[in-house]
């Protein structure tokens, strides 16, 4: 019998279903207590066309949790750290508040706690997932836009949405290998 | 109509100006080590005469440098946390760079010791330093090594985040070398003007003249294709010269007065003999090097896709 793989946490969001409602943004910033000013996870929108044809774009945003983590790499004192399932978190205890992983993310979505005054960020909503839940941003979207799930999986549905979608990840050219994939996404939008 | 709207939200980072502050006392404390060492480990008699006063700004600034560095930590009472063997993480510049500042902050203590000997003058010591041999040659050696490296920490540090077009460039540490090595000069030339004898002086002065001269054209090329390369890569590289050009500190701070001026006076001026524009050529390239500091950071914070 094949020895299973260890489980390795992603998310897609199928930006065809997002309507741009911001519950995603809503109900992590209440399920995480993030402050105002920052975001753990929020809507880029982009309007394009000529009137009256013009559409609305959005991509909802948060962190990559990426393989490469460049957060993790230039962590001065390992607070930052990728645990065995991919999640990419911050040891509050250790971190030191320099900010460097703040500056070194490509995607903006680290920030420095105004509270406790270290870095902070999307855990994936670690508390929800280690009890067999989702992320709260998957769990409230209305338009079942964002799919959790172990991507190491084949029989899971994020790995079955992948598999029958072309996707796409954000600066792919940064090379930090993403775990979050886009489908449906037009990055040509300028976001 | 045609209708091409963007709303997007950035987490911003909280870096302040501490940051460049930090840079720049670690670069003119690594700078001026490094001029002093044409003498002490290269032999150049004419900079025998600011070995001491190098030394001894060199200690100050390092002795100042963590402070800043402290005040931007969000945790400023876990900075040793930067120092524990346990959190050492080997891919981090920052790791690295707090372990280098040890070193080099040991190794000055002990070139410092050396310096503070009562009833010698200047010119004694100067002298002792450039006919120094055997471990005490090896102190030197290894305190230009740790300067050197020190110098280049700052573009390492920024040189190694994959997101930030104007950072991200193996050229960035070697122009951070070339600006310590101005700020030291810079710094040497107001020191200098306090602590030596006028004669030594004027020696110094015209051994370190041609260097500055050279090391303002490197910078010129270092701007000029960092600025084209840029342009012709790509939107987020060409958001980050836009970023850079923008910049009043780049544009006035570090290319006006930081270079251009300093430039000319060093062309046509007569430093030498002149003290007010040797005074106003090493204040000018003290403020070139910060700007340079000052503008990096924030341009390549600023240039950032959303």
């Amino acid at each position: 019998m094949p020895e299973s793989k260890p489980k390795k946490y992603g998310m897609a969001i199928d930006v065809r279903k997002c309507v741009g409602c911001m519950s995603c943004s809503v109900s992590c910033k209440m399920e995480n207590g993030v402050s105002f000013g920052v975001f753990r996870s929020w809507v880029n929108m982009t309007e394009k066309g000529d009137f009256p044809a013009v559409k609305r774009f959005y991509q909802p945003r948060l962190c990559n949790h990426c393989e490469k983590a460049p957060c993790v790499a230039v962590c001065p004192v390992k607070a930052t750290y990728k645990r065995e399932d991919g999640v990419v978190l911050v040891d509050k205890e250790k971190c030191i508040g320099c900010g460097y992983c703040v500056v070194a993310c490509p995607y903006n979505a680290r920030y420095l706690s105004d509270t406790q005054k270290v870095a902070d960020k999307c855990t994936l909503c670690d508390h929800r997932i280690d009890n067999g839940g989702e992320p709260a941003c998957v769990k409230n979207c209305m338009g079942k836009s964002r799919i959790f799930g172990d991507l190491n999986d084949p029989n899971s549905r994020i790995s079955q949405v992948i598999a029958k979608n072309p996707v796409q990840v954000i600066n792919p050219h940064v090379g930090t290998k993403p775990q979050v994939y886009y489908i449906g996404a037009d990055f040509n939008q300028k976001f | 109509m045609t209708v091409n709207d963007m709303y997007t939200f950035v987490n911003e980072s909280h870096w302040e100006a501490f940051v460049p502050i930090y840079f720049l006392l670690i670069s003119i404390s690594a700078g001026s080590l490094m001029v002093a060492s044409f003498s002490t480990v290269f032999g150049l008699k004419q900079y025998q005469i600011i070995v001491r006063p190098a030394v001894f700004t060199s200690l100050v600034t390092l002795v100042l440098a963590p402070i800043f560095l402290i005040l931007d930590l969000g945790q400023p009472l876990r900075f040793l946390y930067v120092i524990n063997p346990f959190n050492f993480n080997v891919q981090s510049p920052m790791s690295w760079g707090g372990f280098l500042l040890i070193l080099y902050g040991i190794t000055l203590l002990l070139l410092a010791k050396k310096y503070i000997g009562a009833g010698s003058t200047s010119q004694t010591i100067a002298e002792t330093a450039a006919s120094a041999s055997g471990r005490s040659k090896l102190l030197y050696i290894v305190a230009f090594a740790f300067a050197v490296f020190l110098s280049a920490y700052p573009g390492l540090e920024l040189g190694v985040v994959p997101g930030k077009a104007l950072w991200n460039t193996p050229v960035l540490p070697v122009y951070f070398i070339t600006t310590s090595l101005l700020g030291g000069i810079g710094v040497l030339f107001l020191v200098g003007r306090f602590a030596a004898k006028q004669e030594s002086l004027q020696d110094f002065i015209s051994a370190a003249k041609p260097i500055a001269i050279s090391l303002i054209l490197l910078s010129f090329v270092w701007i000029v294709s960092r600025s084209m390369t840029l342009s012709t890569s790509g939107l987020e590289a060409e958001a980050a010269a836009q970023a850079l050009w923008k910049s009043g500190w780049f544009l006035w701070g570090e290319l006006v007065l930081g270079l251009i001026i300093p430039f000319a006076l060093l062309l046509f001026g007569d430093i030498k003999k002149n003290s007010v524009l040797l005074t106003l050529t090493g204040g000018l390239l003290l403020i070139g090097v910060f700007s340079m500091r000052y503008s990096i950071v924030f341009a390549g914070l600023a240039a950032v896709l959303p």
